[in-house]
């Protein structure tokens, strides 16, 4: 590596607790409910100082609330890049906030309903200072259960992105909401394509954007033990598939992963197609490593580090996941496959 | 694509402590040669770039003004090689800006 980066697997250490501060963003078409939700974070009883960023101001109003207006500012690092460009009206928000660090221990950023959720993501990768301080600790998106299908289906002039398919697609929590207004059949077929898009989400169905906080706050859904354990069919599940070019494609491949082989796959994967894939996450066996390598990426940016250590005789078993435009799941598989040290064992054939 | 956010030949590796130390020294001699208010931000990311003919690592420097007003220098080095020279050399240089 050009700037003499430590190797993984010497630099093993104990998972330490985590003491920055958990940072949600609520994403969502306008008209879904992030208000309403947001309103209900404010005034329930549950003992929590949060601050909010907010894009319409004055749409929330708690008194003894820290609640900051942001400016929908993009700010790209490098000319041209989307998978470069951060929110710099979050950059001088955030910085500021943690200056009032004793004010606050999470903070709840609400976007606007047309607001691409890659630069919120990204602010939270592109400083250290600012993931030093901070954890994305979930994107979560409400969605109208009413009028999803109308916005998912929207045909957009070319070179310009479908919002709606991009909040889905970037989403950790699916606040489905509204599910009054949809007869049973109808919100089959809701949740079905919303797990075309995005298969790793939980989907929450909620009406008034009633869910219990602690689905939403707090989740810890960059970590990614929990999330993948609980359905690991997804990363094989191919039969709900729709004619939509955004996926997620899965792999949950056993073995263990030549780290040279994985790092030139994955840098050239995420430089050739980065701007195509929204999320990626993964738990990887590396080969020597007594602990999971637990990685999660937005774009072309990535933070990982080591997981829990691997329990004895617990089969090293890879699983990770792409969510993004034009996918190609065997050229994923495939490419994966062979930064594997043997011939792999599908998991979930 | 002009570049990614990361050093893409180490993309599961991390950062040596050096490398902090390096960020928060430029950081720091940021603010005090552009004499920048508590208010101001200052972000500092080495990226690499897969642009034909670009150097394959860069260095952006960022400084978000409190007033909305955006300044950037791009130094064609890794944050390692960055020197205090190299960096003053580069701020009195013209910036990228953008205001509000």
């Amino acid at each position: 590596m050009t700037d003499g980066a430590t190797d993984l697997t010497e630099t093993e250490t104990d998972t330490a607790i985590d003491t920055r501060v958990p940072v949600t963003v609520l994403t969502g078409f306008l008209g879904s409910g992030k208000t309403t939700l947001l309103n209900r974070i404010l005034t329930e009883q549950h003992g929590l100082k949060i601050a909010v960023i907010e894009n319409e101001f004055g749409e929330v109003g708690i008194d003894d609330a820290l609640v900051l207006d942001a400016e929908e500012e993009i700010f790209e690092m490098n000319n041209g890049c989307i998978c470069c460009t951060v929110r710099g009206d979050l950059i001088r928000i955030l910085g500021a906030l943690m200056r009032r660090r004793e004010r606050f221990d999470r903070i709840v950023i609400e976007t606007t309903g047309l607001a691409d959720p890659a630069p919120v993501a990204q602010t939270f990768f592109m400083d250290d200072e600012i993931a030093s301080q901070l954890r994305l600790d979930a994107i979560v998106t409400l969605v109208d259960a009413a009028h999803i299908r109308t916005h998912l289906d929207e045909v957009k002039p070319e070179g310009v992105e479908n919002e709606a398919v991009e909040q889905i697609a970037f989403a950790d929590r699916i606040v489905l909401n509204k599910t009054d207004l949809v007869d049973h059949q109808q919100l089959a077929e809701v949740i079905a394509r919303i797990r075309s898009v995005n298969a790793l989400a939980d989907i929450l169905p909620a009406q008034n954007a009633a869910v219990e906080l602690p689905e939403i706050l707090d989740v810890h859904a960059f970590d990614l033990d929990r999330v993948l354990e609980a359905d690991p069919q997804f990363l094989t599940d191919t039969e709900h598939q729709h004619d939509t070019t955004v996926t997620s494609v899965g792999i949950d491949l056993e073995g263990e992963l030549d780290e040279d082989q994985l790092n030139t796959w994955l840098g050239t994967l995420l430089r050739e197609k980065g701007a195509d894939i929204f999320r990626s996450k993964g738990i990887l066996a590396l080969e020597g490593a007594e602990r999971q390598y637990v990685f999660q990426g937005v774009h072309m940016l990535l933070d990982g580090e080591m997981g829990r250590q691997w329990e004895a005789g617990e089969p090293r078993r890879n699983r990770l996941v792409f969510i993004g435009r034009n996918l190609d799941r065997e050229e994923l598989n495939a490419g994966f496959a062979a930064c594997l040290t043997a011939i792999p064992a599908a998991v979930n054939a | 694509m002009p570049s990614s956010g990361m050093p893409i030949s180490g993309l599961l590796r991390r950062q040596p402590p050096e490398h902090t130390a390096r960020l928060t020294a430029i950081k720091g001699q940021v603010r005090r040669e552009l004499a920048l208010g508590g208010d101001d931000t200052v972000v500092v990311r080495q990226l690499d770039c897969a642009e034909p003919g670009c150097p394959p690592v860069e260095t952006v420097v960022a400084v978000l003004a409190a007033d909305g007003t955006t300044r950037r220098w791009t130094l064609h080095h890794p944050v390692a090689d960055i020197t205090p020279r190299l960096l003053a050399t580069t701020l009195a240089s013209t910036p990228v800006t953008t205001e509000r």
